[in-house]
């Protein structure tokens, strides 16, 4: 088990209130200055301050929305340097976590609410703070990773700034958050395909054994990858059966395979475990580089053939394609 | 009638695959197809034998494109080419776990021609030309004839030039030859027996007591020459000046056992001891020009298909496979714009065969080039690889060739015999594109009593002929393995060695 906090948004999704380079205009801006990368950098990021302000008098509404990705660095597990959604380690589950921030306004009233939406897990959130005052803490329950990521987090307030003309508005957040605890899980599967090295539309099968405890639930999968040697990702669709469950899911490998070593990718959907699995490789026969020198051997059932992509070259043992005879018309 | 009236056919025997017209003309006890099936005993079929690695190395060969036997003096191994997109590679493979090589890179080289003599293997690279819509075979390009001597080292280019230089020669200690003005030279000898055409030429005037001295004899630039021998004219009445223009002789017990030394002192001789001729080597090739079929005919080697000329025929001295004459040691089969795609030795008549036409010459006894054309067939021939061979020989069987024409696989015993041996799978045979005969390739195995022929998709027809070697009783099947398939060859007597490429 192990901590991790989201370092930085990937993106603002949406922004109301514009941003404000100086910080004298109405705006946001972090401690940093106005610019987006400033505002990532500053929105999630303990200690850190963003800033709203304004120099209008009247009600001041702004609201702020960041956006995750899977590819954008966001993840720092037990302090590490920051790593994407997708670069978390193949079972990596959130046991926990908490967002927790310091709302500070000074010039003003607020007179609606600060709004905290996260991830759809929460119905928003609404606190009025009729004084200045700090607001820390709100627990978040155990999540996956691609929640936090998926969804989007937002910070919203109104404030009537009536009066304090000779003031400039500001509403702090600081202190913000996103944390956790993590574990890595593992678990037991078997990747079985219909012959020893499949081809395109062969049916790939994934099992589980019930009787397993740590089996893996193939039906928290939510997508199949198939990953190519240059790490192109192959989307690939379940074959939806009735035999599809906890225990057993299908596949069929794809006519786009043009690489004779793959590797199959699962993700969960963060019940069982967060982020990716590699499953295993498979060698593909249809595109084997199996060239070399070969010699028939009487009596073998089988043909063994060279896998020459490989380093060191290795061997793969596959059936003899398809022996049959079919017999003369009979009248 | 109900079906329990229908009267039962047995079928005892399972023929093979008959492909010839219409489906349901197939006879009963055939198969209208079948695949990857072999025959055992005389009526029962089964799965064929699976396929293994023939080489126990980390990096086993790739890119197979061409294998030979090559029985060297003391081992039958093969000789391999592969072929990366560019270069042509070919590699000694020894056995399981040696493989010499490669000990020849040239680029272009998608094919090559080679024969085994005395231990040695004779190399000629060629590839695949168009000339129109026809695709043929024929010599590479400025390339040549190699020798290679089984021990790992490099082939090296066959055949070589003359000695050049200047070499000293006085009277030597006292001795015995005829007095009188000869010419001397000498004739470099290589580690593959190769002499040179006599160089250094140089006259001089004998003395009846005196035997003669040679000094700053030249060495040979050629690190594979191993003897330098004395030739000598005898003596010359008059000298008209031309050094070429006379005939020399080897000088019996003058020879310099190395390419070191530079002197050979004290020879005597007579005239009358001058009787072996060193002068048809001025008339050799010092560089042979590459062909595409390579064969030995009464121990003259036989290059057919250059690039220059696709009709001509290159025959060795008796021998001498690197000595070829380029005047008495030239055949050239009639010219029809197709090129010499083979040549084989059957009951002591040479062969040639085109594509699409069969000639043959006998040696007379005299120069080839002197050996009368008989025109055997106008209308068959064969391609590249399309002659059986048979065991581990990388030749002839024995008593007839097994010919892969375009009506079909025929034997051949000075005539093609009709029908041909692929009756029964005339179809599929021929639905195969001719411009991709070069393709195919046959061994005959006699001990598993089958033919193995490489088609032109890359799959394998093979023929069992156990209940008979006719068109009626073999029984054909087709083979097909992931890899796609180059070449056959037969090693140790009865194992199967097949070369696969990518899959096309």
């Amino acid at each position: 088990m192990g901590s991790f906090n989201i370092t930085r948004a990937a993106s603002i999704s949406a922004l109301t209130g514009g941003r404000s380079p100086a910080g004298t205009t109405e705006g946001w801006f972090s401690s940093a200055g106005g610019s987006t990368d400033d505002l990532l950098e500053q929105a999630i990021s303990s200690g850190k301050v963003l800033v709203y302000v304004s120099d209008d008098e009247g009600v001041v509404i702004g609201s702020i929305s960041l956006g995750f990705d899977q590819n954008t660095p966001i993840f720092s597990l037990d302090g590490g340097p920051a790593i994407s959604f997708n670069s978390l380690p193949s079972g990596f589950k959130v046991l926990g976590a908490s967002a927790s921030w310091t709302f500070f306004s000074a010039g003003g009233t607020i007179t609606d609410f600060i709004g905290f939406q996260l991830f759809n897990l929460f119905s928003r959130v609404q606190q009025n703070f009729p004084s200045i005052a700090g607001f820390t803490g709100l627990s978040i329950p155990a999540m996956s990773a691609l929640d936090f990521i998926d969804l989007e987090f937002k910070l919203d307030f109104s404030i009537d700034t009536t009066g304090f003309v000779s003031f400039v508005t500001c509403c702090d957040f600081t202190s913000f958050s996103l944390t956790g605890t993590y574990s890595i899980e593992s678990f037991q599967y078997t990747l079985k395909t219909p012959v020893i090295a499949p081809t395109t539309g062969d049916v790939i099968t994934i099992t589980s054994d019930p009787k397993n405890p740590l089996h893996l639930k193939l039906d928290d999968i939510t997508t199949i990858n198939i990953i190519l040697p240059d790490l192109t990702v192959v989307p690939v669709t379940a074959i939806v059966t009735s035999t599809l469950s906890e225990f057993f899911l299908q596949f069929i490998l794809p006519d786009i395979i043009t690489s004779p070593i793959i590797t199959i990718q699962v993700v969960g959907n963060g019940t069982q475990f967060s982020g990716s699995i590699d499953l295993g490789q498979l060698i593909t026969i249809f595109f084997l580089n199996g060239t070399g020198i070969y010699k028939l051997v009487p009596g073998k059932t089988n043909d063994t053939l060279y896998v020459q992509d490989l380093d060191p070259v290795q061997t793969i043992d596959v059936k003899i394609p398809t022996p049959f005879a079919k017999t003369g018309f009979l009248p | 009638m109900s079906v329990r009236d229908h009267q039962p056919i047995p079928i005892n025997t399972f023929n093979g695959l008959w492909n010839l017209g219409d489906k349901d003309s197939t006879p009963s006890d055939h198969f209208q197809d079948c695949e990857n099936i072999q025959f055992v005993g005389n009526s029962s079929f089964g799965v064929r034998p699976g396929i293994g690695l023939s080489q126990d190395v980390d990096v086993p060969l790739a890119n197979i494109k061409r294998i030979y036997n090559y029985p060297t003096q003391t081992a039958n191994t093969i000789i391999v080419l592969t072929y990366d997109g560019t270069n042509g590679n070919i590699y000694h493979v020894v056995d399981s776990t040696t493989v010499f090589g490669p000990i020849l890179t040239i680029a272009g080289m998608t094919d090559f021609a080679f024969i085994s003599y005395a231990g040695r293997g004779y190399i000629s690279p060629f590839s695949d030309y168009a000339n129109g819509d026809l695709t043929f075979q024929k010599g590479l390009e400025s390339e040549f004839l190699y020798v290679y001597t089984g021990d790992g080292t490099a082939a090296r280019k066959a055949a070589g030039d003359a000695l050049t230089g200047t070499m000293t020669i006085a009277n030597g200690a006292a001795g015995a030859t005829d007095p009188g003005l000869h010419l001397f030279g000498f004739v470099s000898e290589t580690d593959t027996g190769y002499l040179s055409p006599p160089g250094v030429l140089t006259q001089f005037t004998t003395s009846a007591a005196s035997s003669v001295s040679f000094g700053s004899v030249p060495v040979s630039t050629d690190l594979h020459v191993v003897k330098r021998h004395l030739v000598a004219t005898i003596v010359l009445p008059t000298f008209n000046g031309d050094l070429e223009g006379y005939t020399y002789f080897f000088v019996p017990g003058a020879t310099i056992n190395n390419n070191t030394d530079t002197f050979l002192n004290n020879i005597s001789f007579y005239d009358a001891d001058l009787l072996a001729d060193a002068s048809h080597l001025f008339d050799n090739y010092s560089e042979i020009p590459a062909g595409s079929s390579l064969t030995i005919y009464h121990n003259r080697l036989v290059l057919s298909c250059t690039f220059t000329d696709i009709s001509l025929s290159l025959v060795s001295q008796i021998g001498e496979p690197e000595a070829i004459n380029q005047i008495s040691g030239l055949i050239v089969v009639p010219l029809d714009g197709n090129p010499i795609t083979n040549a084989q030795e059957l009951r002591d008549v040479l062969y040639y065969f085109k594509r699409s036409r069969t000639v043959s010459y006998a040696d007379n006894g005299d120069d080839p080039s002197t050996w009368q054309l008989v025109v055997v067939d106008n209308a068959l021939g064969t391609s590249v690889h399309g002659i059986a061979t048979v065991l581990d020989s990388g030749n002839s069987s024995v008593d007839y060739l097994i010919v892969c024409t375009y009506q079909g696989v025929s034997l051949f015993n000075g005539k093609y015999v009709i029908p041909e041996l692929s009756w029964k799978v005339q179809s599929r045979w021929k639905s195969q594109d001719r411009n991709l005969f070069g393709v195919i390739q046959i061994v005959n195995a006699p001990i598993q009593k089958e033919i193995y022929i490489i088609m032109t998709n890359r799959k394998m027809l093979v023929g069992n002929y156990l209940n008979g070697f006719d068109y009626k009783k073999i029984r054909w099947s087709p083979w097909s393995f992931y890899p796609g398939l180059n070449t056959v060859a037969i090693a140790n007597i009865d194992e199967i060695i097949l070369g696969c490429d990518l899959v096309s």
